[in-house]
């Protein structure tokens, strides 16, 4: 009763933060990105609009998150909401927990919503171009997506923690976006610098010190397996994906334990 | 104090320093990565817009740009279908043959289900590299993967090993066809360039095949003029011409690393 009663607390917040314009301008800024890029595509218009889109959604997405965490959350520590949020009956983690499934919950949503209109629009693109190689809509998509979510579900524990963590909110939206390049471009980087080594003078030595990040960072980049849905091929998704996954949603949780941990011991002056 | 700096700042005469040369930046793809956000997808299709919207003159000035940031496309997605199409037509029929291939043959790699960077790959490894062995080899990877084409390539394939073919038709058919089938006018009009550079080739192949059997065997260009088979050399409009290279007519490659030879 009490915990039905934080969430919808917490969204109703959300809702007075103007979420419902933010995703309105998402949605705007997603679809012309989209319909924009197929526009400079010869040979596969609507290949070129879903893989801009579903790059415009990671990024617009983690921007959401991290301002809804702040709403939610780090208001909560700066403007002294907790004097009146604590005074209830209930441990400080249930608190933290409901405001946390709260963010995702919107974060997850808006996915879909914006996954959708994406689907929507590059159906509507592809339908003037027959391609060679055309793009998959169906249960190839639903994976590329899924696996998306379980890379915002991780950034929100990353955004919670620093939120808990640190003295002012704009540092969750610095530390969370770092955090964010860090972790999906390091794969992407060791891969790169394994294949070309003409790059930097010293490549072997970057690629180790960079690789040692491999065991600090969920990889985040290897979760975009977007080439199954750009060239309907099932064979494009990285076999160990199960492992992946795992990992990243074990990550989370040890985020979140962080986070739980951090807020019992927080000394309220 | 401050307006008496600017004031003096303002009387220095403007010295010119020296403009080293100058050309379009092409950051690697490493990098690349990290400026993007992590996203090697949007990295490679922002920058082969960018290579796509790029101006090209005809003196070969720009390709050396075009290889580069084609070659770091096919690096971050070698799978994208625009960079291995564009480099094929622009780069393998504009002298870089070398490095147009080079991106063709990491689609091949990548794209496993598609026949066509294949079927380019091969013809251009038979047509400028004269390496029929390898090129029925990777048209045989095409049939394997075409539908409709298979029995085609493999007859092509067959051809090629038994070197009866006479290359310079098939290649100018197949660029006649992309042409043709180019939505783009500015796209249509650098491929129609590469029409006519390979429709030259083939009249002068026509007039070495008469010259020969009465004067003996063709030691310059000129020579044809003069035995008065052909009343000009024929002009390429990528101005890069023709040369003699052992006994054959063939383009001249554009030289990409080192001092460019214009002719």
């Amino acid at each position: 009763m009490l915990s039905s009663l934080n969430l919808s607390t917490g969204l109703r917040l959300a809702i007075r933060a103007r979420f419902g314009w933010l995703s309105g301008s998402s949605l705007l800024v997603l679809a012309l990105a989209a319909f924009l890029a197929a526009q400079f595509s010869g040979r596969h218009p609507a290949t070129v609009a879903l893989d801009i889109g579903l790059s415009v959604i990671r990024l617009l997405l983690p921007l959401v998150l991290v301002l809804m965490t702040q709403e939610l959350l780090s208001r909560e520590f700066d403007r002294r909401y907790f004097l009146n949020t604590l005074s209830y009956p209930q441990p400080r983690h249930r608190l933290l927990l409901s405001r946390f499934i709260a963010v995702s919950s919107l974060t997850l949503g808006l996915l879909l919503a914006l996954s959708g209109a994406l689907a929507m629009l590059v159906w509507l693109v592809g339908r003037s171009y027959a391609q060679g190689t055309p793009v998959a809509l169906d249960h190839h998509y639903l994976i590329t997506i899924t696996l998306m979510g379980v890379d915002l579900l991780v950034l929100t524990a990353v955004a919670t923690l620093l939120a808990v963590v640190a003295s002012t909110p704009s540092f969750v939206l610095i530390g969370t976006f770092g955090f964010m390049l860090v972790a999906r471009s390091f794969g992407a980087i060791v891969d790169l610098l394994t294949r070309n080594t003409s790059v930097v003078s010293d490549a072997e030595g970057y690629r180790t010190g960079i690789g040692f990040l491999t065991y600090l960072l969920p990889d985040l980049g290897a979760l975009d397996v977007r080439m199954v849905t750009l060239y309907g091929k099932m064979d494009l998704l990285p076999p160990d994906w199960p492992l992946l996954v795992l990992s990243s949603l074990t990550y989370m949780a040890g985020l979140l334990a962080l986070a739980v941990r951090a807020l019992n011991r927080k000394r309220f002056a | 104090m401050f307006a008496a700096i600017a004031a003096w700042r303002a009387q220095q005469p403007v010295t010119l320093k020296p403009q080293l040369f100058v050309d379009r930046v092409v950051i690697s793809a490493p990098l690349l990565v990290a400026l993007h956000g992590g996203d090697r997808f949007l990295a490679a299709d922002l920058e082969t817009m960018r290579l796509s919207a790029t101006g090209m003159d005809d003196r070969g000035v720009n390709t050396g740009y075009l290889v580069r940031a084609q070659r770091e496309v096919a690096r971050l997605n070698p799978c994208h279908e625009d960079n291995y199409y564009l480099a094929n037509g622009l780069l393998t029929w504009g002298g870089a043959v070398e490095q147009g291939n080079e991106v063709l043959r990491a689609a091949v790699k990548c794209r496993f289900w598609d026949e066509f960077p294949p079927f380019f790959y091969g013809i251009n490894l038979s047509f400028f590299q004269h390496e029929n062995e390898e090129a029925a080899r990777v048209l045989e990877i095409g049939a394997q993967r075409s539908t409709q084409n298979a029995a085609a390539m493999r007859k092509l394939a067959v051809m090629l090993r038994a070197e009866q073919f006479a290359n310079e038709r098939l290649a100018l058919n197949y660029l006649v066809q992309q042409r043709d089938s180019a939505a783009d006018p500015k796209l249509r009009d650098m491929l129609d360039k590469r029409v006519i550079r390979l429709q030259g080739l083939i009249n002068l192949r026509e007039a070495q095949r008469r010259f020969e059997p009465e004067h003996g065997p063709l030691a310059r260009l000129e020579q044809l003029i003069e035995a008065g088979i052909i009343d000009g050399l024929p002009i390429d409009p990528l101005r890069l011409g023709y040369e003699l290279r052992d006994g054959h007519i063939e383009l001249k490659k554009l030289k990409i690393a080192g001092l460019e030879e214009q002719p």
